[in-house]
């Protein structure tokens, strides 16, 4: 968990939740956003870590509280839990590594199960700087927003400070925008998604392989 | 004058064609006999004439005649005496007139001598008056730009090589000499006079300032051994020095060192044999807290009676060179002091482990660090000691915290059945609680005290969330995951709220709770709609529209499934225990509990309203269908 500070006045507060395979570099994104600094070894995320930042969004002060999960499958189960009242969801996959691609559909599930109907979800495809390590297409990444009905798909560099800040803010206007038209989920009263009542537990991914990276 | 008588008649009697007549009838006409002039002539004629006849008056005539130029001749013949006197009382004059002549010339010379000499003597004498004033002004110079035999003494010294209270106006003056002339310099260049005195001058007060300085040297010396009163001189004589930085340095070097041995020697004697009957400190080194209070409690009160006496030595010291020199002294005497306190602090830290008391020891030293620090300055081997013990113990602490956690959490097990925090959890917490605790009654509310309790807490909680998540990956229900975490998460909450600066940390707190409030009310209301059979009647009557016709006729959402539903739901209504997941119960906060029972019924009632406007939609189909409204239901659910 890491502690942050800054001012604790804001207008809007929502919750974002990072989910993607372990080492898409999850973690680095976030540290980007919320300290401008980028370490390479941040070790593996532990269940989940929880970050806030505060943006200024048509001059109204957005928090966010963002939830970085540890990709690991062990964790899906309680990373799940977080989905739920998640305003929005950005799911990361690494440019170099077609695995970290291919698990989207499976991440894409769990949010579709657990996460609110009207969840503003966006794709990044990570690890922008590896251009000549590069595996997965920009347009395999653009197909993927579109066919899941995505807010928008951005390729981002943690380590070269590319395009992290943009993706927040898209989101984070986004969701500005949409909570000021009504449409919030807290503004719903189906905030809580029902399910037939056998959540997927963990295990069910068992044999789930992680990232080619580890 | 009688010679002159015959003269006036002569011409007389010659002068006119008858002068006698005339004369006659003059004599006639006038009263003769009245005239004594006439009697007079009368006189003279009368024995002349001794017949009167025809010729009378020519013998008269001829016998005055006669009688004239006798008497003429007479009187040549004594004007030719006179004649000659005159000649000769001319000659004589004529002589004294050349006699005369040389002496106005002689005189005249005499006179120019005398006017030379005299100009001569009147441009002596102005040149005497000049030379006086000069002589004055030299003498007037002399005494002011040189000292008296009494100043000179004084800046000598006594026999036993101090000072005495005369030196420093003797001082003053010579210095004020050798400003003076400076000054005098700097009107005249050329001044020569000015640059000897100078000279001569600034070779006195080098001298005087070496006396002086060795005379410190001696106060100090016997100040050292006594401790005692300072006597003027000696605060004068630092005074003095504030013309020589570099000198005053060295002194008061001087000063520092016999302070720091003294004190030195003190302190020694406190540690090994104690003071006034006491005993000495080093029996207390089994007890770090008081060991190190004591001897810093010591040392704080050494600094600050040096500091009495440092400011009695500078007490004629202008402020800013107190200021400038006080903290330096005082680090350098207390600089060997910190070096024994030192070892034998961290003598007693070897082998310390307990978290509380390190963190007492913390705050010892750091309470002492403030104290100490404005009388010595924070660059002072002191306080840097101090510091750096501080930070040290701060380290063992602190590694010693995350060892206790570590070795605690290691030990974690999977949560039991009852999904309360297993042991490892409390005794984190409690371990947290103890030295917030200490940290709470020792904080100064700075901000180092705020980032040291952040770290505390960082140090706990962060590693104490990791496991509490690694160990619910042994769970596997989602709903027990949750319960359990929640659970967790209730106990870390209550610690929290018993602190400040926790803000943050409640607010993650609170966010992952809602997060699994939201995971168990979800879970629950899908449990007790799927065990009443109202979830696939829900999902289809979400997923329908009318294009598809009626609900009705929809397969799962048929009448009499739908009433058979209606029936088991209206079962579960009597009995609200009925159909609910188990772990709910096991939420240990009973807030929390209830938060999530009513948000579930929430979310059921929500639920069946939804169902209920599609079952009561003529256009649905569903006749005669008793249904129970939605007030009815939140109703019997409260
Ligand atoms: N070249 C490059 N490497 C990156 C970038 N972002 C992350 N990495 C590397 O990817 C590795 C994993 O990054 P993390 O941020 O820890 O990944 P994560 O998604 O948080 O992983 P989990 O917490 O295990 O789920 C690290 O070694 C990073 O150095 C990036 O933008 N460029
Ligand atoms: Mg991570």
């Amino acid at each position: 968990m890491n502690r942050e500070d800054g001012d604790d006045s804001f207008d809007y507060l929502f919750k974002v939740v990072l989910i993607g395979d372990m080492g898409v570099g999850k973690t680095c994104v976030v540290q980007r956003f919320r300290n401008g600094t980028f370490v390479d070894r941040q070790g593996t995320t532990i269940g989940v870590d929880f970050t806030m930042k505060s943006l200024i969004v048509d001059g109204k002060r957005v928090k966010l509280q963002i939830w970085d999960t540890g990709g690991q499958e062990r964790f899906r189960t309680i990373t799940q839990s977080y989905y739920r009242s998640a305003n929005g969801i950005v799911l990361c996959y690494d440019i170099t590594c077609k695995q970290s691609y291919e698990s989207l559909e499976r991440w894409i599930d769990d949010v579709s199960k657990f996460a609110a109907p009207n969840v503003v979800k966006v794709v990044v495809g990570t690890k922008a700087d590896l251009e000549s390590e590069r595996i997965v297409q920009v347009e395999d990444g653009e197909q993927l927003q579109r066919r899941h009905g995505m807010l928008t798909f951005i390729e981002t560099s943690a380590k070269e400070n590319t395009n992290v800040d943009k993706t927040f803010y898209r989101l984070a206007e986004t969701l500005k925008r949409q909570h000021d038209a009504g449409m919030s989920i807290e503004s719903q009263i189906e905030g809580i998604r029902l399910n037939s009542g056998s959540t997927p537990v963990g295990g069910l991914w068992q044999k789930y392989e992680s990232c080619c990276r580890y | 004058m009688e010679n002159g008588e015959p003269e006036k008649v002569a011409p007389a009697s010659f002068s006119s064609a008858n002068p006698a007549k005339k004369k006659i009838d003059k004599l006639i006409a006038s009263k003769v006999h009245n005239d004594p002039a006439f009697a007079e002539l009368m006189d003279y004629v009368s024995p002349i004439v001794s017949d009167i006849d025809i010729h009378t008056e020519r013998r008269l005539m001829r016998k005055l005649e006669q009688r004239e130029l006798e008497l003429n001749k007479e009187y040549l013949k004594e004007f030719e005496k006179v004649n000659e006197h005159v000649q000769k009382f001319s000659d004589k004059v004529t002589a004294m007139h050349k006699i005369c002549a040389d002496l106005t010339d002689q005189i005249q010379q005499n006179k120019e001598k005398t006017q030379d000499l005299l100009n001569k003597t009147s441009a002596l004498q102005n040149r005497k008056k000049v030379l006086e004033l000069k002589q004055k002004t030299i003498d007037d110079f002399l005494a002011k730009f040189s000292l008296t035999e009494a100043e000179e003494k004084a800046l000598d010294g006594n026999a036993d090589g101090r000072v005495s209270s005369d030196f420093f106006p003797a001082l003053d003056r010579a210095h004020s000499i050798y400003e003076q002339s400076k000054q005098l310099l700097r009107t005249c260049a050329n001044h020569s006079a000015a640059m000897g005195v100078m000279e001569e001058m600034s070779k006195k007060m080098e001298a005087a300032y070496d006396v002086l300085y060795r005379s410190i040297q001696r106060e100090c010396r016997v100040l050292s051994t006594e401790m005692v009163e300072v006597k003027g001189v000696i605060a004068e004589s630092f005074a003095a020095l504030k013309d020589r930085q570099i000198l005053l340095k060295y002194a008061l070097d001087d000063y520092a060192n016999a302070r720091k041995n003294n004190a030195m020697r003190a302190f020694s004697d406190i540690l090994t044999r104690g003071a006034g009957g006491g005993k000495p400190l080093e029996v207390l080194s089994h007890d770090p807290l008081r060991y190190t209070g004591d001897m810093l409690a010591w040392i704080y009160e050494c600094i600050g009676s040096e500091k009495d006496l440092l400011l009695l030595l500078l007490s004629k010291c202008p402020p800013e060179m107190i200021r400038e020199h006080e903290q330096r002294v005082l680090a350098s005497i207390s600089a060997q002091l910190a070096r024994t306190f030192k070892v034998r602090v961290e003598q007693t830290l070897t082998g310390e482990h307990e978290s509380t008391l390190l963190y007492k020891l913390v705050s010892i030293l750091a309470f002492y660090a403030t104290k100490i620090e404005p009388i010595v300055g924070a660059d002072s081997d002191l306080v840097q000691t101090i510091d750096e013990l501080q930070q040290l113990t701060l380290n063992i602490f602190f590694s010693g915290l995350n060892q206790t956690v570590h070795k605690i959490l290691t030990k974690m097990g999977t949560p039991d059945y009852d999904l309360l925090p297993v042991q490892a959890v409390h005794q984190s917490l409690m371990l947290l609680k103890e030295v917030l605790d200490v940290h709470d009654s020792t904080s100064s509310g700075g901000d180092e005290s705020k980032a040291r309790f952040d770290k505390m807490v960082a140090s706990v909680l962060d590693p104490l969330y990791r496991s509490i998540q690694l160990a619910t990956t042994q769970l596997h229900s989602p709903v027990d995951i949750s319960v359990y975490t929640l659970n967790c998460l209730s106990s870390i909450h209550s610690l929290l709220i018993l602190y400040p600066f926790t803000d943050k940390r409640i607010e993650v707190a609170l966010a992952l709770m809602s997060g699994h409030e939201d995971t168990l009310i979800s879970e629950e209301a899908s449990a007790i709609l799927s065990s009443t059979g109202l979830i696939p009647i829900y999902q289809k009557a979400m997923a329908h529209n009318q294009s598809q016709g009626p609900l009705s006729s929809i397969s799962e959402a048929d009448a009499a499934t739908v009433k058979r539903a209606l029936e088991s739901f209206d079962h579960f209504l009597a009995q609200p225990h009925f159909g609910r997941i188990d772990q709910v119960a096991r939420i240990s906060n009973i807030k929390v509990r209830e938060r999530v029972h009513t948000r579930t019924m929430e979310n059921v009632v929500a639920a069946y309203s939804i169902i209920h406007s599609r079952l009561v939609d003529p256009f649905n189909k569903y006749e005669g269908l008793e249904a129970k409204t939605v007030e009815q239901v939140r109703d019997l659910l409260k």
